[in-house]
């Protein structure tokens, strides 16, 4: 008999449906990691991707036979379902303001992480990333799940266009333009103040 | 290569894809095997698309690292433990199987529902928006109808003077008959008195001697109800009180909430104001 490991998604599913709860377990174990770092990438809020990812598992436990493998895989099939709860729950709290999740926790966490480089390189690498994590946040939906799949989650463009449910040329081009977006947002304030001082330049010249 | 078609392959260039790599169904299936090359010497000719490839360098790194900082992210234990609950509560109910068919079903019932509740909904709106629109056009084909109404329950009223003066030396003692009638009609301005007639009862023959003075001097004339205007408390004319005909805009009607004819509009018309002892206006009625 084979382990539990050993087991593909959609034999762990059978068995899930069957009442195992030890294949829930092994299959929850195996693809929450990349649930909830979506759900988190997309809405910036841990609680919120908490929330998902219950709910995406939850609904694999209720709706399970609706799956079908030659239709995709299980992974993409998850990522769509906590894509749904995601924007649902993005368009039902738009007007709320969002607070800063800090818990102790995180910040004993970060105070005791073990360090290679200086305190500074670490301080600034935090920041940097923060700055990213911003700014992949203030992204248009659309892009934000583009850049979340295939530059964060590092997937090819078949298994987005799978889970966003569009063309690969669709994808491609939102990827394209998330990224222009990224980088303009990116962009230190000094080098956005200097660019249009040479354009007006140039155009004096001209 | 020229810069347009560089930009199209700028994202897998600053991503390090190879483009070889990429699907079939790619609009990159056209692309020739040496365009990499072709985009390094693009790269030495145009310093613009040189930049545009190191920013997308530079943030190709910054999201990576990102996505580092965050592999080790994993939901909280308490997530599995409420599952594996849930998990449990579904099994110690016999419906893990046949759920399906019973959501189905269920589904099917509600949708049905729901098209019927909202069919009634609509056909509920349409009685309620025509009774409403034959309601309303009644109202306006009958513009004649209050005067009559005013006219035949309170002749009285009918009659009005230029100005009233209403002092405490000269209001009577005892109330009128014609009163009694006036306050027990149903409109706002009887209303009024009641309030002001509970709480103070002195004050009745006052009230009444001033609406059936006035009643008594004109025959020719008729007359709304007084309507009580909106910032002015109970009227108290005990302390005195005047009534001043003046002539208005035929819009003051309007927004006294009375039906005005459009084909008149920019005429004027006539009006009784009730001023308190304070001099502020308590109430109006309109007067032909």
């Amino acid at each position: 008999m084979k382990a539990q490991t050993d087991l593909s998604d959609s034999e762990l599913l059978q068995s899930m449906l069957a009442g195992d709860e030890e294949a829930l377990a092994a299959l929850y174990r195996r693809r929450q990691r990349g649930v909830y770092r979506f759900a988190f990438q997309m809405c910036g809020s841990k609680t919120v991707a908490e929330d998902v990812t219950q709910e995406v598992f939850m609904v694999l436990i209720r709706e399970g036979h609706t799956f079908d493998d030659s239709r995709g895989s299980l992974n993409a099939f998850l990522i769509g379902v906590a894509r749904n709860h995601v924007l649902r729950r993005l368009r039902r709290e738009r007007f709320y303001v969002a607070m800063e999740e800090d818990s102790e926790s995180d910040v004993k966490k970060k105070e005791t992480l073990p360090t290679t480089a200086g305190p500074l390189d670490d301080l600034t690498r935090t920041e940097r990333i923060e700055s990213v994590r911003r700014a992949v946040l203030a992204l248009p939906e659309r892009y934000r799940e583009a850049v979340v799949l295939c530059d964060l989650e590092e997937m090819s463009y078949v298994e987005a266009a799978e889970i966003l449910g569009c063309a690969i040329g669709t994808v491609r081009s939102r990827l394209h333009r998330g990224r222009a977006l990224l980088i303009k947002k990116l962009r230190p304030a000094h080098e956005e103040e200097t660019a249009p001082a040479t354009t007006k330049s140039a155009r004096c010249f001209a | 290569m020229n810069c347009q078609s560089f930009e199209e392959i700028l994202t897998e260039l600053a991503r390090a894809r190879p483009y070889n790599q990429m699907p079939d169904q790619t609009p990159d299936q056209t692309m020739q095997p040496n365009l990499h090359e072709s985009a390094v010497v693009h790269l030495d000719e145009c310093t613009e698309c040189a930049v545009k490839l190191q920013d997308g360098r530079s943030l190709s790194n910054r999201l990576e690292e990102m996505a580092r900082e965050m592999k080790s992210m994993t939901a909280p234990a308490s997530v599995e433990e409420q599952l594996r609950k849930a998990f449990r509560l579904t099994l110690s109910r016999p419906v893990l199987s046949a759920a399906p068919a019973i959501d189905g079903q269920r589904s099917e019932i509600r949708s049905r529902w729901s098209r019927w509740a909202v069919a009634a909904a609509a056909v509920l709106l349409i009685v309620l928006g025509i009774t409403g629109l034959r309601l309303r056009a009644g109202r306006q084909s009958q513009p004649e109808s209050p005067r009559a109404e005013t006219g035949g329950a309170q002749p009285a009223l009918k009659e009005l003077p230029s100005t009233v003066e209403v002092g405490k030396n000269r209001l009577p003692s005892k109330p009128n008959k014609k009163l009694t009638v006036s306050v027990k009609r149903k409109n706002l301005y009887s209303r009024t008195t009641h309030r002001f007639n509970r709480n103070n009862n002195t004050s009745q023959p006052a009230t009444t001697e001033t609406t059936t003075g006035i009643a008594n001097d004109t025959a020719s004339e008729v007359a709304t109800q007084f309507m009580p205007l909106a910032y002015a408390g109970p009227i108290n004319l005990q302390d005195g009180g005047q009534l001043v005909r003046v002539e208005l805009p035929r819009s003051a009607m309007l927004s006294m909430g009375l039906p005005v004819n459009m084909d008149r509009y920019g005429e004027r018309v006539k009006a009784d104001v009730l001023l308190g002892a304070d001099g502020l206006a308590r109430a109006i009625r309109f007067v032909q």
